[in-house]
């Protein structure tokens, strides 16, 4: 089986990284892990990890890479599952993103350091120093020549993965991204930012637009297939489309029972593959399918064990951990 | 060049000030207590997605019969001169006693304006552990005038959490970026009524 195209790569273990408290109650549910995904989702391939993996994804190119509580970055062949690289990151990664043109493996670190990684020779190529707190997000943009990061404490930053320089740090005003997007024609980046606006920004950092998705902040934020819209979703349990060249707001999903975390546009162009997290421990709960023409939620399967998802040519890909986190299963969803 | 405690003692020395039954070294101390002088800027922490805009002008959080600790904080809110912020606008919000957060409504949730002096002060109860956080925690996002915005928490040093040490231990929670976060706490009261006390001055930035 050969995964190809990783258009976009979201990562949900940020959180789970984390220790657990002395004291207070444990952090996540694990016991839940027991459930089963749902028929639409089929088993491609096991891993036997050497550790214990919380967060992964599946790279264009051929490769699953995995973090967890050790500081290393784990890189998997596919379809056989062997294990063809080790690369120690120096401290617990935060969250994995991998360029769509298959060159880059980028690793956030939890002290704001991010590792530019080739992908083929599993080289270092790049330690960008982003900020000394966690980094929440990597995305890259669609041409694979930048990478913009959420660290923890401030807004997000545009990087040029070729040189490894800083560029644009975009404008929020208090508080931090917690995700970000860019256009289809890497133009345009729009952010999710925890004072609970949606901002639009150009490359060069300019502020374009404030989006105002209501009174709670958006978790995650993606373009439309034109980029004529910018879909935002998160605490207040909806999905609301925007105009992104005039700000109105031209949908607004119905509410869903859990916060939505997560938003990944399906190759068909009308659909976005949305996670969502149970409000409390903010652990995945669901994965489901939202239709932008109909405003149709459709349920895909359940996401408790879910550490990882990517958009690959032939649609979604979800990474599960099940017990002790060491056997991951890639599983294709229909 | 007379510093203001130097004039004081000078004052109170010649007569000028009657100290009536403190000692001329505690009257410096109290002036200097409020006098202005350049102070640290407040440490950071992380905003985190459970902020809601408009909450209610508020200085009661928690309502009659709420479980938990009662919470009194007060403090005042400087710039990094030392100038006492009147009118300051501090937007407070936290879990309830189990540790879930209201993102129905605003239990919680507070939108507080410094008084003419900077003082600010609210009652609520003292927060629960939220699952995806191993510190108990009150957030804080405060703006002024001719200020950077401040975002930042304050935590409890009587947290289970910290096993009694706290400055050994807040790096237990990796999102507590700076120890002074963790602020002491006076418990107050009989008993049957008793009542966690904490102290938190807020220095912002100046632009």
């Amino acid at each position: 089986m050969t995964l190809a195209a990783a258009l976009r790569i979201l990562l949900f273990a940020v959180l789970t990284a984390m220790p657990t408290p002395a004291g207070p109650p444990a952090r996540f549910a694990d016991e839940s892990a027991a459930r089963r995904p749902s028929q639409s989702a089929d088993l491609a391939m096991t891993i036997d990890a050497p550790a214990e993996i919380r967060l992964a994804t599946v790279c264009h190119g051929g490769h699953v890479v995995g973090a967890g509580k050790d500081p290393n970055v784990y890189v998997w062949s596919i379809p056989a599952g062997t294990l063809t690289g080790t690369i120690a990151a120096g401290e617990r990664v935060s969250t994995l993103a991998c360029s769509p043109d298959g060159r880059w493996i980028a690793a956030g670190t939890q002290s704001g350091l991010i590792l530019l990684i080739d992908a083929r020779t599993r080289d270092v190529a790049h330690r960008l120093t982003v900020t000394q707190h966690l980094i929440n997000t990597i995305v890259f943009s669609p041409d694979s020549s930048l990478l913009a990061a959420c660290p923890d404490d401030g807004p997000a930053q545009l990087w040029n993965v070729e040189t490894g320089s800083r560029g644009a740090v975009l404008q929020t005003p208090a508080g931090a991204s917690l995700s970000v997007a860019f256009s289809a024609d890497a133009d345009r980046i729009a952010t999710a930012d925890e004072d609970t606006r949606v901002r639009l920004s150009e490359r060069g950092g300019k502020l374009l637009r404030e989006l105002d998705a209501g009174l709670l902040a958006s978790m995650d934020v993606a373009f439309s297939a034109d980029g004529s819209q910018v879909l935002a979703a998160g605490v207040d349990r909806t999905i609301t489309v925007f105009d992104a060249s005039s700000g109105n707001v031209a949908r607004r999903s119905a509410a869903e029972a859990d916060l939505i975390g997560y938003l990944m546009r399906l190759p068909d162009g009308h659909s976005f593959a949305v996670l969502e997290l149970d409000e409390f421990t903010l652990a995945p709960t669901m994965l489901k399918a939202w239709d932008i023409r109909s405003g149709q939620f459709r349920s895909l399967l359940s996401a408790s064990d879910v550490i990882g998802a990517a958009i690959v040519s032939n649609g979604l890909v979800v990474v599960t951990a099940r017990g002790d986190k060491r056997r991951l299963e890639i599983r294709t969803v229909r | 060049m007379l510093t203001r405690r130097d004039l004081l003692s000078k004052a109170i020395a010649l007569g000028v000030v009657s100290a009536g039954t403190l000692l001329p070294s505690q009257i410096a101390e109290a002036w200097d207590w409020s006098d202005q002088h350049p102070r640290t800027v407040t440490p950071p922490a992380e905003l985190g997605p459970f902020y809601k805009r408009d909450a209610p002008k508020v200085t009661r959080l928690s309502q009659t019969g709420d479980p938990g600790l009662p919470l009194h904080v007060t403090g005042q809110v400087f710039n990094a001169r030392g100038d006492v912020l009147p009118g300051a606008k501090i937007e407070i919000w936290h879990a309830d006693h189990e540790g879930h957060y209201d993102l129905r409504g605003y239990r919680y949730r507070s939108t507080l304006t410094s008084g003419e002096d900077g003082t600010y002060e609210f009652t609520s109860v003292m927060p629960g552990h939220y699952p995806a956080r191993v510190c108990q925690h009150v957030h804080y996002l405060v703006t002024a005038p001719g200020c950077k915005p401040l975002v930042t928490q304050l935590y409890f040093a009587t947290d289970p959490a910290f096993d009694g040490d706290p400055g050994r231990n807040y790096t237990r929670d990796p999102l507590i970026w700076s120890r002074e976060l963790v602020r002491h706490v006076t418990i107050k009261g009989d008993p049957k009524q008793m009542t966690a006390v904490v102290r938190f001055e807020l220095v912002l930035d100046r632009l």
